[in-house]
């Protein structure tokens, strides 16, 4: 067991590393830079210091690219660069828990991720709670009745609503409920609404939120809710479910007690996305509704080549795609008997 | 017909030079084919050119007619170019990249996931002249592609030398695998590398930080990416199913008559493993149309000049009063994703949620 644990955190680590080196070197690659969006503001040397100071300096610890590759043949020039080198930089600058400075505004990285953190959660925490609560209840009142109408139509229309866009459903709603030409119910932009917490969110401006969330929860609900039912379905179909019916239990307990721990398997994969979600899920709808969320953010600092940001939210994501997998594993571990006992 | 001759200029694109009708619609008619005085003349149904610029006529609602006369039946959108026929021309640029997406991956995924699984179990070790061979040719291109990178006016006919050499090691290696030397090789073991490695991807982000690398990304180079970043499902679904196939008999009896693995793969592990991975491309299929017009959408995909069902609606954005221009491309991404889904959905068995459809939504 200890083995195992210590081979998936080092995979996860080694896997994390290499990530690192991949962001590094396509950001390398990535053609222009932030000063091209600030060509026409006189004031920016602080800007290009930064800029070329991070850009002198060799990507990895060896090199093997030419200075001039110009040639036909152009032979491979080993170089041995020592720790003066950008991902050595920035492993030992994040060891320390210093995530570098925006270059739009010189601001903390830290802080700028705190500050969108707050949005985001307040978005995507209900989103979440929605979607669970709603695809249970959904999954359970279908296995409750298979094979009826409301089983079919419930089916069909989640099989509809899983293949929504969910840019498309997200300004389909603005435009009918956020804009003055048809019902002006919600406010269409977060755009300049200061808060300070999830809470001040969440208990002052709920209308800010209302439709975002309901883009959020509309074509994943259909997912999950699917998946579920799936697990239901798939219980009946075992003998231990025959078993539990034929001993005399109603169909209610038999699916709390045979159906639920074989749906939750698939659940905790599902599970396992949930956390790289939070973070980068809503970046479409952030988008649409102008709120200030990680999302939004993201595309922000990738279009306007403000690389410190790009790279902690990579960093953050990808270490986030693990811990999930890494956590979803876990718990499989505890709530599957088969993992346990398989062998390897 | 004018004149006594005879124009196809749905697929000539314009008059032949030295005809009557170029001459007439150069000098007379301010270049307007309509206000000449033809014979007959069959019209497309579809009156207006999808990229046709009109400033006068930007934003229009549905059914409204311009000062020409002319209707657009599902309104216009950004510089007054048609919804209808921007439309249809999107919903051919859309089928293309799902289907060049999901072309890129099968071929991935069914050499990969067959070929290694069959390496696994009945080659497990190669001489370590084709390894050494094998590892030069991954090392050679991995550093062809860099230099390509970093120097954009690389020449392409490096590249296809690179490319020559990198054929030509693989063919040696191939050749010289039951060379002296044998090492084991662990083909399976890659295999979970390189799935465990794209399982970790966050591969939203790897496609936007691609996109941004190809300063106008076209429709193969996007479709591609979307490919590269389908391929592990396609492969993992391929890799479970090989690793079954290659217990069965009718392999291990083609395997003592002595067929050769190539051709086991080819004529006895191809058929069924297309019909199996068919429902992972087609729900492949809505992935990629949907992340295009996402993309797109957000203004990140194929340029803005290119007319896509995403970059309609981004024109949109800024004039949310235009409900038309919204609302049509979007049913008609909604209608193929849904179509491939419902497809795909058939194809298993009423069984959507299996694990590569999760898998490619968790990605």
């Amino acid at each position: 067991m200890i083995k195992k644990i210590a081979y998936r955190l080092a995979s996860c680590i080694a896997i994390w590393l290499l990530l690192c080196w991949v962001c590094l070197w396509m950001m390398d690659v990535i053609p222009g830079h932030l000063q091209d969006f600030y060509a026409d503001e006189t004031n920016n040397n602080t800007q290009s210091a930064l800029y070329s100071e991070n850009k002198s300096l060799p990507l990895f610890y060896f090199g093997w690219i030419p200075e001039t590759a110009m040639t036909p043949y152009a032979w491979p020039d080993f170089k041995w660069h020592g720790l003066h080198n950008r991902f050595h930089q920035l492993l030992s600058h994040y060891w320390r828990g210093d995530f570098g400075k925006s270059y739009k505004d010189n601001r903390a990285v830290k802080e700028i991720i705190a500050e969108r953190l707050t949005w985001t959660l307040a978005l995507q925490l209900p989103a979440l709670f929605f979607i669970i609560a709603l695809s249970f209840i959904l999954a359970w009142q279908m296995s409750l009745r298979p094979d009826s109408m409301f089983w079919k139509w419930t089916r069909t229309s989640l099989l509809a609503l899983h293949s929504l866009p969910t840019f498309w459903l997200a300004s389909v709603l603005m435009i009918f409920f956020a804009t003055p030409d048809f019902l002006n119910w919600f406010p269409a932009q977060a755009h300049g609404v200061d808060a300070e917490s999830t809470w001040e969110i969440w208990l002052v401006y709920p209308a800010y939120l209302l439709l975002p969330v309901a883009s959020i929860v509309i074509p994943s609900l259909s997912f999950l809710g699917r998946l579920l039912e799936n697990g239901f379905k798939e219980a009946r179909q075992r003998k231990h479910w025959t078993k539990a019916i034929a001993i005399g239990m109603d169909e209610r307990t038999a699916l709390r007690t045979q159906g639920l721990p074989w749906a939750m398997v698939p659940f905790l994969g599902w599970l396992a996305g949930v956390l790289p979600w939070m973070f980068s899920g809503a970046l479409v709808v952030e988008n649409i509704f102008s709120i200030p969320g990680l999302g939004r953010l993201l595309l922000q600092s990738i279009t306007m080549r403000d690389w410190p940001v790009t790279t902690a939210l990579f960093l953050l994501i990808a270490a986030a795609t693990m811990l999930g997998l890494l956590l979803a594993d876990w718990l499989l571990y505890y709530i599957d008997p088969r993992t346990r006992h398989e062998r390897r | 017909m004018y004149g006594g001759e005879l124009h196809l200029l749905l697929v000539a694109d314009k008059p032949r030079s030295g005809s009557q009708l170029l001459k007439d619609v150069s000098a007379a008619a301010g270049g307007d084919f309509k206000l000449l005085e033809y014979q007959w003349a069959i019209w497309p149904l579809l009156v207006a050119n999808p990229k046709q610029i009109r400033a006068e006529s930007e934003w229009l609602p549905p059914g409204s007619r311009d000062a020409h006369g002319r209707i657009f039946l599902l309104g216009t959108y950004d510089l007054g170019r048609d919804v209808l026929s921007g439309i249809f021309f999107g919903l051919q640029k859309a089928l293309w990249i799902g289907l060049l997406s999901m072309a890129f991956a099968a071929l991935g995924g069914l050499t990969v996931g067959p070929l290694l699984s069959y390496a696994s179990k009945y080659r497990p070790a190669i001489s370590a002249v084709a390894a050494a061979l094998l590892f030069i040719m991954v090392v050679g291109v991995a550093y062809f592609i860099g230099l390509a990178l970093y120097y954009p006016d690389y020449s392409a006919e490096m590249l296809l030398i690179c490319a020559a050499w990198a054929i030509a090691l693989c063919l040696a290696g191939y050749c010289l695998r039951n060379a002296a030397w044998q090492w084991p090789w662990f083909p399976d073991a890659w295999m979970l590398r390189y799935l465990e490695i794209m399982k970790s991807v966050p591969s939203l982000m790897v496609l936007l930080l691609l996109l941004q690398m190809v300063a106008d990304v076209s429709l193969a180079g996007m479709s591609l990416m979307i490919g590269f970043l389908y391929m592990p499902v396609v492969v993992k679904h391929t890799r479970w199913q090989a690793k079954q196939m290659i217990e069965e008999q009718y392999i291990e009896s083609a395997v003592g008559v002595g067929l050769t693995g190539m051709r086991i793969v080819r004529s006895h592990m191809w058929p069924k493993l297309i019909q199996n991975v068919t429902p992972v491309l087609a729900f492949g299929f809505g992935h990629a149309v949907l992340a295009e017009s996402t993309l797109s959408f957000l203004g990140l995909g194929l340029p803005l000049d290119e007319i896509s069902l995403g970059s309609m609606m981004h024109g949109a954005r800024h004039y949310p009063q235009a409900w038309w221009a919204v609302l049509f491309p979007g049913l008609v991404v909604f209608w193929i994703v849904w179509t491939c889904n419902r497809f795909g959905d058939y194809l298993t068995g009423k069984h959507l949620f299996n694990e590569a459809a999760l898998d490619s939504l968790n990605r």
